[in-house]
This record gives structure tokens, C-alpha cells and sequence, in this order.
């Protein structure tokens, strides 16, 4: 078998390689429109995004802030919620009623 | 020389409208469609031309930022139309070799040039999918073996390798249908 001379082979292949068709007239327009779709939904996508973030953000705050205001004693609660009976029960019912309420917290 | 451009972000940064940025792109689609047209129509044949031309151009924008000038532009839109073309081969199961049958060429081509083109894409065509990249790429788009290493990120030799087998599985096909290429 004699050996390929390739110069003469690629300037075969390259004489009679056929050219693709050529593009369709609304080629560009077809790339431009799938593109302009790719961009809207990846404006909505970050429109998205953003919302979230920011109510993450608000719900991490609000979170923050609940928690780092003062803790009120449940010794406090119950001197509040038993103030007016105390006016009206006798001392020892108040303190009764205070310790049963404690009682239950416990 | 090959011009390495800078990182297409410049081009058409995210913060320009996207009109002003797709007219940038324009010039990139006018640059380079003919050659990829070309790489499609070798590799996967007539019939899904459009479509991945357009395909390989949406992928081109999607990826932009990704172009980091370490390679010229032209490398980076050959490996996104071979790529996207060999994932589409996959997809459709067309990586294997494709006879035609001559009295085709011959009802749809009656001058001689013409079935001549024809025999040289089918002859293309049939080539296993790795042939046959090399074998674009090599003979077609006239890349050098170095060239087509890089692309492919495979070894020169293996390149070679692939491109001695697919010239050789070219001349037969070639001679079965009566042509020989040292005739011309």
C-alpha cells in the first residue's frame, strides 16, 4: 500500500468539502429573542432573591430583637397578675395563689 | 497571530442594558457563525443545523463570564460548538457510523462535483464521533495537531493517532465508491 500524501489528501478534502447551507435570514433575531428570555427570567429570579433576602433579613432582626430585650421573672409575672386580688384576698391567700402559680411554672 | 481578547465581561459588563450588550454580542455572532455552522454540519449532518447554531450561540452568552482569555476566542467557541454538538450526537445515539447508500448520491446529485461534496461528507460522516472531530478540525478548519490537543485536552499523540485512522477509514470509504483522491 503506498503511503497517504497528505498535502494532496487535505487539498482534496478541502476543494471538495461542501459548505454548509447557508444561515436563515431570522437566524440572528431567533438567538436575540431566546436570549432576551434567558436575561427577563433571570431578572425575576433575582427579583426573587432580593425579596427573600430581605424578609430573612427583617425575620433575623425582629428575632434579634425579641430576644434581646430584658427577660421579665416569673416572680414579677406573678406579683403583677395577683396585685388586685391582694387588695381584695387576705395576704395569705395572695401568697397561697402566688406559690400554687409558681408551682405550676416549675 | 491570534488576538487573545480580554475577558468578555468587559465587553458587555452587567451593568450595561442588555440591548447594548446583545449589539456587542452581534459582533461576536458575525465573527464566528459561518465557522460554527461549518463544525455542525461536518459533525452532526444538515438535518439539526439551525437548531444547535443557535444553541451553541445561547451557550456562548450563558458562559461568558467564564471566558478567562487564557485561550483565544476562536478556541473557546470551537470547544463550546464541539461540545455541544458531541452532547447532542450522545443524546440522539448518532455516534455510530452511518452508511449511505450510494444511489442516493447519485438521484440527488447529478453533476460531479456535486456527488464528489457529497461523498466527502458522508465519508465525513460515517467517521466514529472521535475521527471525526479530529478530523474537522484538522482537514476543515485547518487547526494545527497542537491546536486541537489543547481543545480537545487530549495528548498530540493521541491526536495524531485518531487523525491517521480517520484518513485512512476516509480513503476506503472513498474507494468504495470509486473515487481516488490521488485521481484529482
Amino acid at each position: 500500500m503506498s503511503p497517504i500524501d497528505d498535502d494532496k489528501f487535505k487539498k482534496f478534502i478541502g476543494q471538495y468539502s461542501s459548505e454548509p447551507p447557508s444561515s436563515p435570514s431570522n437566524e440572528w433575531e431567533n438567538i436575540q429573542s431566546k436570549i432576551e428570555g434567558i436575561e427577563s427570567k433571570n431578572v425575576k429570579v433575582n427579583l426573587w432573591f432580593s425579596a427573600s433576602a430581605v424578609a430573612c433579613l427583617i425575620a433575623v432582626v425582629f428575632v434579634s430583637f425579641t430576644l434581646s430585650q430584658p427577660k421579665i421573672k416569673d416572680e414579677e409575672i406573678a406579683s403583677f397578675l395577683f396585685e388586685d386580688a391582694s387588695s381584695e384576698a387576705s395576704l395569705s391567700e395572695t401568697s397561697e395563689m402566688g406559690a400554687v402559680y409558681l408551682s405550676l411554672l416549675d | 497571530m491570534t488576538v487573545i481578547r480580554p475577558n468578555l465581561k468587559s465587553w458587555f459588563g452587567a451593568s450595561r442594558p442588555v440591548d447594548e450588550r446583545l449589539s456587542d454580542f452581534k459582533g461576536i455572532y458575525l465573527d464566528f457563525h459561518q465557522y460554527v455552522r461549518k463544525t455542525i454540519f461536518f459533525m452532526a449532518g444538515e438535518e439539526n443545523l439551525d437548531d444547535l447554531t443557535q444553541e451553541v450561540f445561547v451557550k456562548i452568552w450563558k458562559h461568558r463570564n467564564k471566558f478567562r482569555g487564557q485561550s483565544s476566542l476562536k478556541t473557546w467557541v470551537y470547544r463550546i460548538t464541539l461540545n455541544t454538538t458531541l452532547d447532542f450526537l450522545r443524546k440522539h445515539q448518532k455516534t455510530k457510523r452511518v452508511d449511505f447508500p450510494l444511489e442516493l448520491v447519485e438521484a440527488v446529485s447529478p453533476e460531479l462535483d456535486v456527488k464528489l461534496k457529497e461523498r466527502v461528507r458522508m465519508g465525513i460522516l460515517q467517521l466514529p464521533e472521535k475521527q471525526r472531530s479530529v478530523f474537522v478540525l484538522y482537514y476543515l478548519e485547518e487547526a494545527s495537531v497542537s491546536e486541537i490537543a489543547r481543545l480537545l485536552n487530549v495528548k498530540e499523540g493521541t491526536v495524531k493517532s485518531r487523525l491517521s485512522y480517520g484518513r485512512t477509514s476516509m480513503i476506503n470509504f472513498l474507494k468504495a465508491k470509486g473515487v481516488d483522491y490521488e485521481s484529482y
